[in-house]
């Protein structure tokens, strides 16, 4: 007895579709490890405005320009002078507000290692709100390790709570070990307090 | 028949830009100042004021108030009396001063003063260091003769305060800067905006 020819799919069109389902899934597979997870969140990285020293970087509500860099083992703050068992880098920079009043409150030093010193422990960062086109002088300083100095790069941003989708000043501080050697012996600096207004004219 | 579904996208962008614009209704809208209350200098202005109190409740407060002037500082308060405000290069100070007319039980710490110069730049009061100088915080109460505080107690040692009285609030801007109004505001986002008639 015969039964009727069965009129199921071709062998082809079963392996095609075996093909393109494992396809599927390897894709999935590979999107999950590229794809962000829960905690990531690239949109909302901070917008880096790169320079040098004595470049004026736009953060969008203000103008940043790093002035000079110092370093020593010994500063001297609030009357207070503190020894760095490494050294202590300090970075005098301008803020100029653009429309509203602005200041500086987030700073981070990075060196070509990946390290960073953040505003944490002794560092610190002596700033003040300035209203918009008045330029204000402000300092950080930081301790880091000797070997540091030749890569170091500066992070300034406006909030030091969350510089997340904000603009953020990235220097690099142009240091290198021959400077790390002069700043082991340098004197005692005292770190000044924040001035508003335009800076002194220098002799000529 | 896939063409038809083409249409469907911009209905879709629509629905999600909609939907994404809630949180700007939600984060961003209440925190600005967007309830405007204006008036001109010399003219007594009505303001009704929400705020809300400790529990989160929301709270009102009515006074006027009245920008008399916008003059160029020439003293700040020190420790011992009047001091002359040295200048300090790329800077100006200006005195705003303004008069009150409020219940002496509505608290009114925490003011915050601006002008708002003819480029739209709004410099704010603040407490700061200006030369040689030490610049007060902004304040809509007279010296010795605070009202209550937020949860209704009495500022120890201070007299109370009348129900007409005039500040002077200093406020730094850029040496440049020709003020074109005062912007006075508690809590957002209800604002006062006073323009200067000299303007």
């Amino acid at each position: 007895m015969t039964g009727p020819a069965r009129s199921g799919p071709a062998l082809g069109h079963v392996l095609g579709t075996a093909v393109v389902c494992l396809a599927l899934l390897a894709a999935g597979s590979w999107l999950q490890g590229w794809l962000p997870d829960d905690d990531a969140d690239p949109a909302a990285e901070p917008h880096v405005r790169a320079g040098g020293v004595g470049d004026a970087l736009d953060l969008r509500t203000a103008t940043v320009t790093v002035d000079e860099v110092r370093g020593t083992r010994r500063v001297e703050q609030y009357g207070t002078e503190l020894v760095s068992p490494g050294l202590w880098v300090v970075v005098g920079y301008t803020v100029v507000p653009t429309e509203e009043n602005a200041t500086v409150t987030f700073a981070e030093l990075e060196d070509g290692r990946g390290r960073t010193w953040g505003l944490v422990g002794r560092n610190a960062n002596s700033c003040a709100e300035s209203p918009p086109g008045v330029p204000v002088r402000c300092t950080v300083l930081m301790e880091v390790p000797a070997d540091a100095l030749p890569t170091l790069r500066l992070r300034l941003a406006r909030l030091s709570r969350e510089t997340r989708f904000d603009a953020v000043a990235e220097v690099d501080l142009g240091l290198t070990r021959d400077d790390a050697e002069g700043f082991a012996t340098a004197p005692t600096y005292s770190v000044p307090a924040p001035e508003l207004g335009d800076p002194p004219e220098e002799d000529s | 028949m896939s063409r038809r579904w083409l249409l469907v996208l911009p209905v879709a962008l629509v629905l999600v830009v909609l939907a994404t614009a809630s949180r700007l209704q939600v984060f961003w809208w209440p925190e600005q100042l967007h309830d405007v209350t204006t008036g001109r200098q010399g003219e007594a202005l009505e303001l009704s004021d929400r705020w809300e109190d400790a529990d989160g409740d929301e709270r009102r407060r009515d006074l006027t108030v009245t920008l008399l002037d916008v003059v160029p500082a020439t003293q700040v308060e020190g420790f011992s009396g009047p001091e002359p405000l040295e200048p300090v290069a790329g800077t100006a100070v200006w005195e705003v001063r303004l008069r009150f007319e409020v219940d002496p039980d509505v608290p009114l710490s925490g003011c915050l003063v601006s002008i708002v110069d003819t480029d739209e730049r709004e410099a704010t009061a603040v407490s700061t260091r200006l030369g040689e100088a030490s610049l007060p915080q902004p304040a809509c109460e007279p010296a010795g003769r605070a009202g209550p505080r937020y949860d209704g107690s009495a500022v120890e040692g201070d007299l109370p305060r009348p129900p007409t009285y005039d500040v002077a609030v200093l406020v730094v801007t850029d040496e440049d800067a020709v003020p074109d109004r005062v912007r006075l505001w508690w809590e957002a986002p209800d604002v006062a905006e006073l323009s200067l008639t000299s303007r």
